[in-house]
């Protein structure tokens, strides 16, 4: 297995740095599938019955532990082996990832032919669960460390990967679905095959393309000036998490994440019930498709806006800008205006996936590339966090409202305002930072000055 | 102070590396032949919305 080792993959000095994005984006590509895991809930409950479910069939509420699972164990895998990856490479880490992500798959698909839920949870929420936080950051240190001058771009790029692997997921799931199923199944059973060994090629592509720089490698060309910090400072990981840094960094990307999460697993049901009559079935699901969209672009525009803007002054926007637009929406529902509406999420879901995407850079900023991807993958127990606050925030404060009489085009109006609270804690936590690190960074255009406070 | 240099995609590197375009257009055409699909569904489901 020597082919694995990190020595095997290290770079000759004129390789071309942009042969690596693809192979961090076919990992993202592939783990992202877990955002379109909600395409199988209707067929997962109806496994006996067919055409409607029956006794003994799983309950939609049950089937959604099993997301619930995955994103708690890949914030924990990823916190778990993220000083391992940096050990073992990339390679090693990318190829253990695409073992643990398609057998997830494959034990899946087994526990659904033999209806066994704790095989299923087994299978995708743990196995698959694990090569989605493996997976998530074996690729980000690498990038960072070719793209020294650009590292917010160069995160986000891959980081879009994953939300661009949902949009692939769901219409090809759902045509597999399509293809299998017949008078006794749904065909969730194949389709569970198929993405398997589909995903096990993408992610086995993206391992055996990855290199790393050599340890003194620089990129070619002019030389530009950057005041400040030493150019090389490692924090370890161990000592990361020992810093008020790292945790209202953990804060600022629980918040964010929170508040996204929460409002993209409701939206389709949000905007017909905000607008009763106007909204059908079907307009709802291009709502979703547009918060889609802004999700992903917003991961690659934002990261690489930061470059320029500086991490900073990118999170201070997303808490002030993001506190604003969650507060007015309830306005924008009263208002009758569905495109005032739309845009403001838009915005939203923008800069939820660019706080994603961007914290990275600013851990590199911070901490220095040595053991970033550990650092990172330590950081990501706030995304678990918030994967189950977020929903669940959404769900009781709706069914409270609802519960006290208030009408359905109205209940979504507190969670909006929770929201906006949500995201002043971060706007709290982003400025503390600012004042942390307002003495060791210079100027929000020298990326590469950093410091550990 | 500190130097560091922008890539070899700038055009005021002095002796830029060979650029080998197949293998670096191959790479890129395997992941974004799928992700451009997705996006295309993605975008068609949208235009629900606009209906």
């Amino acid at each position: 297995m020597s082919l694995l080792d990190r020595a095997h993959s290290v770079a000759p000095p004129d390789y071309d740095r942009w042969r690596v994005p693809p192979s961090a984006l076919a990992i993202h590509l592939a783990i992202g599938q877990a955002y379109a895991f909600s395409v199988f809930n209707l067929p997962l409950s109806r496994l006996l019955g067919g055409a409607a479910a029956t006794t003994g069939d799983w309950s939609i509420s049950r089937i959604g532990w099993i997301f619930s699972t995955a994103i708690v164990v890949l914030g924990l895998s990823a916190a778990l082996f993220g000083r391992w990856l940096e050990r073992v490479g990339p390679r090693r880490a990318m190829v253990t990832a695409a073992c643990c992500f398609a057998s997830g798959f494959f034990v899946g698909a087994a526990g659904i032919a033999t209806h066994q839920f704790w095989l299923l949870l087994v299978g995708y929420g743990v196995l698959g669960g694990v090569g989605l936080g493996i997976g998530y950051i074996s690729p980000v240190s690498t990038l960072l460390k070719w793209f020294p001058d650009r590292p917010g771009m160069a995160t986000g790029l891959a980081i879009m990967g994953f939300g661009g692997g949902a949009m692939i997921a769901s219409p090809l799931s759902v045509a597999l679905m399509a293809r299998f199923k017949s008078a006794t199944s749904p065909g969730v059973a194949e389709t569970f095959v198929v993405l398997g060994v589909l995903y096990l090629a993408l992610m086995l592509f993206g391992a055996f393309t990855v290199r790393i720089p050599a340890a003194d490698w620089q990129p070619h060309g002019a030389a530009v000036r950057v005041t400040g910090a030493p150019s090389v400072v490692s924090v370890s990981a161990t000592d990361a998490v020992r810093t008020p840094a790292f945790w209202l960094l953990w804060i600022m990307l629980c918040t964010n994440v929170t508040a996204g999460i929460g409002v993209l697993g409701q939206a389709s049901a949000m905007i017909q019930e905000t607008f009763p009559g106007r909204i059908g079935v079907e307009a709802a699901a291009g709502f979703v498709g547009i918060l889609s969209l802004a999700n992903l672009s917003g991961r690659f525009l934002w990261s690489s806006l930061s470059d320029h803007i500086g991490r900073r002054a990118t999170y201070l926007t997303f808490f002030a800008l993001g506190t604003a637009l969650y507060a007015s929406i309830p306005s924008a529902g009263r208002s009758g205006s569905v495109t005032l509406f739309v845009l403001s999420f838009v915005v939203l879901l923008t800069m939820y996936g660019g706080g994603f995407a961007t914290i990275p850079a600013y851990l590199r900023d911070l901490f220095g590339t040595q053991e970033v991807g550990a650092i990172h993958g330590r950081l990501l127990t706030a995304w678990s966090t918030a994967g189950v606050l977020g929903p669940a925030l959404v769900n009781y404060v709706r069914e409270y409202q609802l519960a006290h009489g208030v009408a359905k085009s109205d209940a979504y109006g507190v969670t909006m305002y929770v929201m906006s609270g949500l995201l002043i804690v971060g706007l709290l936590a982003s400025l503390r930072l600012r004042a942390l690190t307002a003495t060791s960074t210079t100027s929000p255009s020298s990326s590469h000055a950093r410091r550990a406070p | 102070m500190t130097t560091v240099h922008r890539g070899h995609d700038s055009a005021q590197s002095p002796t830029p590396p060979t650029r080998h375009w197949l293998p670096l257009g191959l790479v890129w055409l395997v992941v974004l032949l799928p992700a451009m699909w997705g996006i295309t569904q993605t975008v068609l489901k949208s235009m629900a919305l606009f209906r």
